[in-house]
Parts: structure tokens; C-alpha cells; sequence
């Protein structure tokens, strides 16, 4: 029998890495491809039995990677998560940028998927499908909640994006497909949560709070989420219980998001001497004059409308679905993630 | 008599004085005693009652007629070993056959113990033990085997410990050795209890089929005292906080009331807070299998006070100086809480989270994880009575599938065109009608129309021309200013 084929878009980044490493650990009798537009680091190059490189935003660039191999399993993590100045955005061309690497490129390794005879596939999709609607709150969250109402460029990719994946019309080609939703995630050498918190303290920012600071939020620490993903591969290639199915995966400890950033921060030996509470309607106004300041100067500020609207929210989901059928249970506590994270310095 | 500090302190805390005065007023007891229906035994036992325990007698008396008599000998009997347990001038050798053969008098009506030391205040129970037992010997049978068995249990456990030198010199070493004192003094009364409540149908029997829950309303209570008690405690030479935790942070027990300790103390406090706050939703989860209102009020009232009184010790220097206490103001605000519904007790446990969580000092090495604990109270709560604001979607919401953005964006296309037409038609029929009217009136007036005339007229309320030819000509002469002669 041929060892069981995997292909992984993405697997040079920040969550791709850790997937294939992982794969590469628990099942060394597979074969892993990886597919990504830049090189692997060296230490997973070495050991992926080929790697691919291709732009996923150019179908002939997809079905050219696909003409040699037909894997049995398509795991797709490539993707954009526009970070820092970019992540409350409501510039057209950043749109534009963002639609096209998460939704389109995700329809062109489908098709591909498909056109290949291959018809498995896991797709790392995210809870910002539902949380990047910055209007409302969402306490325990789970598959039931309604999609279409994230407003932000990363979540309404990932939502449509995750709309075509599971969507009937593949099913009734013989497509199995899940996709997982997982919450913020954290880790060692991660550019988008704990270096953009580290940030604040050069900056000076720590010592204000916006709103009632009673707020939750929802975090995962980076080797529950691939915990999460090797099941839901494993679920596909054997029961396929997942099938057209998607999951919210997070840590399941929701905690205080300002704590959290307090506790970043105390990690570098930082504390602020004193924090004030600023109502959020003062900061609302902040926000504003910020973003006037902004388009004139051209500076990246960090607050602005769509941070002070995501700093007094509360999201969390539940992870029963994701229990249930993968067999999901985070391993490593929240705290200790933070607390590893933060070990290997920042990376910027 | 109130005294003038305290007259001093409830002028300055008016709330605190409209607690107490609302919970004197207006609580109404489920259920009340009938003394005149009770002999001189029982009498003696309420008695005893309100002697060993100023909380949990007034609520105890609250109970259901089928329980209050049940629970009270319960709770006599369990004090009457813990009288044994704590006397220090009884000899190991003579306390271990005490505690293990305890539950074999619950039926003696002629055993009495006469052997505490005078200073023990609640030895006159057990020198009056016999009227418990006469009592005892009057219930239900499936109520005494509950109270026999726990009280066997708890003899057993109290005699191992009784006898463990190492820990009657050195304290307790683990976190898991606390938790199962903590289960032999507090765990087993919340089973017994619990078995009780289901024996006389007032709770929800699935609760005997989660044995963590009912463990948890004894953790949490117990583990609550052991932390308030820490100065008290050490004063007696008596040592319950696990040396796995303190001894992260001084290398002996008594270098944590040095003043120069006192951040290592609190990261020790919080520490122990954090292991009983990990209860506090398993609580919660248990008091909402509670039918009956009386039960209810008689587990939800400690354990609010509980909550309260970790508030108080969390980050608190004053703990390791001496005893502390929520005041009674707050006590009796909480009781008026405690007695109403589920959801008034779930907003007790929430507010305290969150003052524990605003509290929370960074530099603490558990701070997130502490964090992490209120959340969970958070999270659990939230799963029974879900928040219901404009900033949630309303259950039913419908899902509006993301669509393809050309689509979309064509659609959005054609909207906006169409308004935009909607809205330049509707303009362009303004101007024109516009510019009509001004031509219009303005030819007219130019050609000796007397609109002046008209207006004053329709003022006058002469809404039609004048019959009469001769009219027209009075009315315009009105106007002239002089008369033709």
C-alpha cells in the first residue's frame, strides 16, 4: 500500500510550520508536500519529501503544482491574516488584496484539489468568520451562529472562502471537507499578537484601559490549534465524521482582554505604575482624531474606530462540536502558552 | 447597643446600614419552626444548634419540616466529632478510638463524654450527647443510615489525620493531601447533605451522579475558611496551606507574616485563592439542581458569603495580621441576594469575579490564570442566562451567506445607480414644477393681478366671490384709501 500522501499549502507559515513539523513527528511513514509561495524554513525543507512553489492567487500556477501528484489529502493553511495597521482596514485596494489571496486562492487549490482526483480536504477558516462583525458581542459561540455579518477584510474572506469549501455543490461531488475555526492564536515567534502587545510598551501605551475592562476574549495557544488540525486530517482519512462540517477550536479559558495584555507585558518585566479607565465613547473620539491624524501624516497609529470597537467587546466559543467529533482538548494551558511564548523573545 | 464607632461607621456607609435594616424587615422565612410541637430533647438540640454555630443555625431552622430535624442532628453530630478532632488535650491513643467508633453512639441514648478539656467551648454537646441521640433514634431510617454512614466516614478520615505526626507537626504538604482534608472535614458533609436533600425529594437526584459538584460546595466553603483562618491558625500552631504552594515562595511557613514578605505572602495568598475559586462554577452547576426554596437559600447563603470573603482575602496584607471578615452590612445585603433565585446568585458570583479580576495584580505569577478562573464563572453563567443586549444577536438571527465579491459588488452597483436615478428624477420634477409656478405668478402679477386683495379676503375667512356685481367694486374701494363722491 502507497504511504499516505499529504499535501500542505502554507507549510512555511507561522501555523503551517508547526502543522507539518507535527505531521512529520506523529506519522513519519506519510509522505508531506508542501505548497507555498515562499521557501520552508531549512529545518522543514529537509524533511518534507518535496515542496512546491506556487502562487495560489494564479490557477496555472495551482494546476501546474498539482499535475505530478495526487495527494490523499489536501490540508490548506495558505493564506493573508492582515495584521497590525492592516487589520481594521476598510481600504478598497487592501480588500481587494486580502479577497484575492484568501478567497480566490482558495478557490484555485480546491479546483485543483478536485481536478487532481483528490477528495479530502481540511481548511484552516477562523472564528473572526463571525467575530469580525465588530457590532455585537458574542458569548459562547458555536457552529449555529449565523455567518455574513463580519464587516473586516480578513473575516469576510474567511467566511466566503469557507462558504465555497463546504458548500453542497462539492459534496455532491464526493468532496469531504471540514474546516476549523480557530480563535486568535499565540506562540513562539508569532508577528501578529505578542510582538504588536510587546510593541506597546516602547510606545509607551500601557497604562490605559477602554471600557469597563470586564470584557473576554478568546486566545489559543499555537499547539492546541495543530492538536486540533492533525485530528481533524486523521477524522478524514479514516471515518470522515467531520465531513462538511466547520469547528471553532480555541483554548476554552477565556480571560480578561485587557489582562491579558498585562500579563504580556509583566512576562518582559513591565508593569504599568497606574491604568485609567477611559470611557469608551472618549476613546471612540480618539479614534477618530487618530485616523484624521493618520491621513494626513501617514503614520500607523494603534488606535483608531475599529480598535477601540474590538478592545471593549467580549468573544468566546464553545468547543463542544469540536470535542465531540475530533476528539479536541486543549493540552496546553493559556497561561503557560503565554508563558513559552514569550521565552523565545519577539520576532518582528 | 450599637456603639458610637460603629454609629461613626454606618453614617459613612449608608448602604451598608440600608442592607441590614432591609434584610431585618423584609426577609420572610420559607418555612418556620412550630416550637410548641417539640420536646424538651429537640428543644435542647436547637439549642445546642444555635450554640455551636452562629451562621448556619438561622438558615438550618429555615429548612423544610421533612429536613429540619435531619439536618440539625446532621449538623450536631459532625460538630460533636470535630469537638473530639480539635481537642488538643485529649491523647492521640484515646482520640483515634473516639473518632472511628463515633457513629456507634448515634444510636446510644445513654453515651455522654465527659472528657474535654475545660476550655473547649462547645463541650457541653457532647456532655448532653444523649438527647442528640434520643432525637436521632426518632427519624426516618434512610435519613439515619445518610447521617451514620458520613458520620463513620468522617471519623475515619479525622482519625487519620489525627494520628499523622508529620502532619500534625509539619502541616500538609500537597495540594491534593489539602483538598482531601478538606474533603473529610467539608466534601463528605456536602455528600451527606446532598443525599438528603434527594432522600426527601427536594433536589434534583442527578446531582447524586455528579459526585465533583457536590465536592466542590464543600471545597469551596472549607478551603474559604483555611485562607481567612491563616493568622488564626498559625497563632494555634496549626498549619493547613500546603507547603507545595508556600514553599514556592518562603522556605518556612513563618517567614510569611514578616513584613519585609509581604508580596511573597500575597503571591501565596492569591495562590490559594486561585485553587478555591477553580470551585466556584462546579457551585454554581450544583445550586441549579436545587428545587425546593428553603434548600436553596440554605446552600446558596454560605457559598455567596464564601465568594465575599475570597474577595476580601485576595491581595490583602491585612490577612496575615489578623482575622478579617466581610462586614455585616454586605453579609446581609448578600443574604437578601442569597434567598431570591438562581440568577441573583449567579450576579453575586460574577460581581466578585470581577472585583477579584480588577484586583489582580500582574506581578503575580498566577495572575492570568486567576484571570482564567473568574472567566470561567464568567463562561458558566453566561451558558444559563445568556446576556441579552443590543449587542447581541437575537437568537434566530438570520445567517446571510458571504457572497462572491463581484456579485456583491454588482449589486451594490445597481442599488446605488438606482437610487442615484431615483433621486435625480425626483429633483428634476422639483425644479420644474418649480420654475412653472414662478412663471406663472409672475405673468399674473405683471398683468394686474390683485393677489394682495385676495390674500386679505381668504384672511377674513371670504372664501367665494360676492354675489352681487356692486360688491367687487366696495371691496376694491376699501382698499383705495378715499371714497368717490
Amino acid at each position: 500500500m502507497a504511504p499516505t500522501h499529504v499535501l500542505v499549502t502554507g507549510g512555511s507559515g507561522f501555523l503551517g510550520r508547526a502543522i507539518v513539523k507535527a505531521l512529520l513527528d506523529r506519522h513519519a511513514d506519510w509522505t508531506i508536500t508542501v505548497l507555498d509561495l515562499h521557501v520552508p524554513p531549512k529545518d522543514v525543507l529537509d524533511r518534507v519529501s518535496s515542496f512546491i512553489q506556487a502562487d495560489i492567487t494564479s490557477p496555472s500556477s495551482v494546476n501546474d503544482a498539482f499535475l505530478h501528484i495526487r495527494p490523499d489529502l489536501v490540508m490548506h493553511c495558505a493564506g493573508i491574516v492582515p495584521a497590525r495597521r492592516h487589520r481594521y482596514s476598510t481600504n478598497q485596494k487592501q480588500w481587494h488584496k486580502v479577497k484575492t489571496i484568501n478567497y480566490e486562492g482558495t478557490k484555485n487549490v480546491l479546483n485543483a484539489t478536485l481536478a487532481s482526483g483528490c477528495r479530502k480536504f481540511v481548511y484552516t477558516s477562523s472564528c473572526t468568520v463571525v467575530i469580525d462583525d465588530l457590532a455585537h458581542d458574542y458569548f459562547n459561540m458555536n457552529e449555529k451562529t449565523p455567518l455574513g455579518y463580519a464587516t473586516l477584510h480578513y473575516g469576510k474572506s474567511k467566511g466566503m472562502a469557507e462558504q465555497y469549501v463546504l458548500s453542497s455543490e462539492h459534496a455532491e461531488k464526493g468532496l469531504e471537507a471540514c474546516a476549523l475555526r480557530p480563535c486568535t492564536i499565540i506562540g513562539p515567534g508569532d508577528i501578529a499578537v505578542i510582538s504588536l502587545i510587546h510593541d506597546l510598551i516602547a510606545k509607551g501605551e500601557t497604562y490605559f484601559i477602554i471600557g469597563d475592562g470586564d470584557n473576554l476574549y478568546d486566545f489559543m495557544y499555537i499547539d492546541n490549534a495543530v492538536d486540533a488540525h492533525i485530528l481533524a486530517i486523521e477524522n478524514m482519512l479514516t471515518t470522515a465524521t467531520a465531513a462538511g462540517q466547520a469547528f471553532f477550536i480555541s483554548n476554552q479559558e477565556p480571560v480578561y482582554f485587557w489582562d491579558f495584555f498585562a500579563y504580556i507585558w509583566a512576562q518582559f518585566g513591565h508593569v504599568p505604575r497606574f491604568r485609567v479607565r477611559i470611557p469608551m465613547a472618549v476613546a471612540w473620539v480618539a479614534g477618530v482624531a487618530a485616523e484624521v491624524i493618520t491621513y494626513f501624516t501617514g503614520a500607523a497609529p494603534t488606535v483608531d474606530r475599529g480598535s477601540v470597537w474590538d478592545a471593549v467587546r467580549t468573544h468566546y466559543s464553545d468547543n463542544s462540536r469540536a470535542r465531540e467529533i475530533l476528539g479536541y482538548e486543549p493540552k496546553i494551558g493559556l497561561a503557560e502558552g503565554v508563558r513559552r511564548s514569550c521565552e523565545v523573545g519577539i520576532v518582528r | 447597643m450599637p456603639s458610637a464607632a460603629d454609629v461613626a461607621y454606618y453614617l459613612f456607609h449608608i448602604s451598608e446600614l440600608r442592607a441590614i435594616i432591609q434584610w431585618k424587615t423584609w426577609h420572610n422565612p420559607v418555612h418556620e419552626r412550630d416550637e410548641s410541637k417539640e420536646g424538651p430533647d429537640l428543644k435542647e438540640c436547637f439549642r445546642f444548634l444555635d450554640l455551636t454555630s452562629r451562621s448556619f443555625a438561622a438558615v438550618i431552622k429555615e429548612l423544610h419540616p421533612e429536613l429540619l430535624v435531619p439536618t440539625c442532628l446532621f449538623y450536631l453530630c459532625l460538630r460533636g466529632l470535630d469537638t473530639i478532632e480539635d481537642d488538643m488535650t485529649i491523647d492521640i491513643a484515646r482520640k483515634e478510638p473516639l473518632l472511628r467508633q463515633f457513629h456507634d453512639h448515634l444510636e446510644d441514648e445513654t453515651w455522654t463524654f465527659n472528657e474535654n478539656g475545660p476550655n473547649e467551648k462547645d463541650r457541653e454537646l457532647l456532655v448532653k450527647f444523649d438527647c442528640v441521640a434520643k432525637e436521632y433514634n426518632k427519624i426516618k431510617e434512610e435519613y439515619k443510615v445518610i447521617i451514620k454512614d458520613i458520620t463513620q466516614r468522617m471519623g475515619n478520615g479525622m482519625a487519620d489525620y489525627a494520628k499523622n505526626a508529620d502532619l500534625n507537626a509539619n502541616g500538609v504538604k500537597t495540594i491534593k493531601d489539602y483538598e482531601l482534608y478538606c474533603h473529610y472535614v467539608a466534601g463528605l458533609v456536602g455528600e451527606g447533605l446532598t443525599r438528603l436533600f434527594v432522600e426527601a425529594k427536594l433536589a434534583n437526584p442527578v446531582l447524586l451522579q455528579r459526585p465533583e459538584l457536590m465536592e466542590s460546595m464543600g471545597q469551596l466553603l472549607q478551603q474559604t475558611n483555611i485562607i481567612r483562618d491563616i493568622r488564626e491558625d498559625h497563632d494555634d500552631k496549626r498549619y493547613f496551606w500546603p507547603k507545595e504552594v508556600w514553599s514556592k515562595y518562603v522556605t518556612k511557613f513563618d517567614e510569611l507574616f514578616l513584613p519585609e514578605n509581604q508580596e511573597k505572602a500575597l503571591q501565596c495568598s492569591s495562590e490559594m485563592v486561585l485553587i478555591a475559586l477553580n470551585r466556584a462554577d462546579e457551585c454554581l452547576f450544583y445550586m441549579a439542581g436545587i428545587k425546593e426554596q428553603s434548600v436553596f437559600n440554605f446552600v446558596a447563603i454560605p457559598q455567596s458569603m464564601a465568594m465575599a470573603t475570597l474577595e476580601l482575602c485576595f491581595q490583602n496584607p491585612t490577612l496575615f495580621e489578623r482575622n478579617i471578615k466581610i462586614t455585616k452590612g454586605t453579609a446581609c445585603q448578600l443574604m437578601t441576594e442569597s434567598t431570591q433565585n438562581l440568577q441573583l446568585v449567579c450576579d453575586v458570583f460574577r460581581r466578585y469575579a470581577r472585583k477579584i479580576h480588577r484586583k489582580n495584580n500582574p506581578s503575580d505569577p498566577h495572575f492570568l490564570e486567576i484571570s482564567i478562573a473568574c472567566g470561567k464563572i464568567e463562561r458558566f453563567i453566561e451558558g444559563i442566562f445568556p446576556t441579552q443586549t443590543p449587542r447581541v444577536l437575537p437568537p434566530g438571527a438570520e445567517q446571510t451567506v458571504a457572497q462572491d465579491s463581484a456579485e456583491e459588488a454588482r449589486r451594490k452597483a445597481d442599488e446605488a445607480e438606482a437610487k442615484k436615478d431615483v433621486l435625480y428624477i425626483g429633483l428634476a420634477i422639483a425644479v420644474t414644477l418649480a420654475i412653472i409656478s414662478v412663471v406663472m405668478i409672475g405673468a399674473a402679477w405683471f398683468f394686474g393681478a390683485r393677489f394682495d386683495l385676495a390674500f386679505a379676503e381668504l384672511k377674513k375667512g371670504n372664501l367665494k366671490p360676492p354675489k352681487e356685481p356692486g360688491q367687487v367694486e366696495n371691496i376694491a374701494s376699501a382698499y383705495e384709501g378715499h371714497n368717490e363722491l
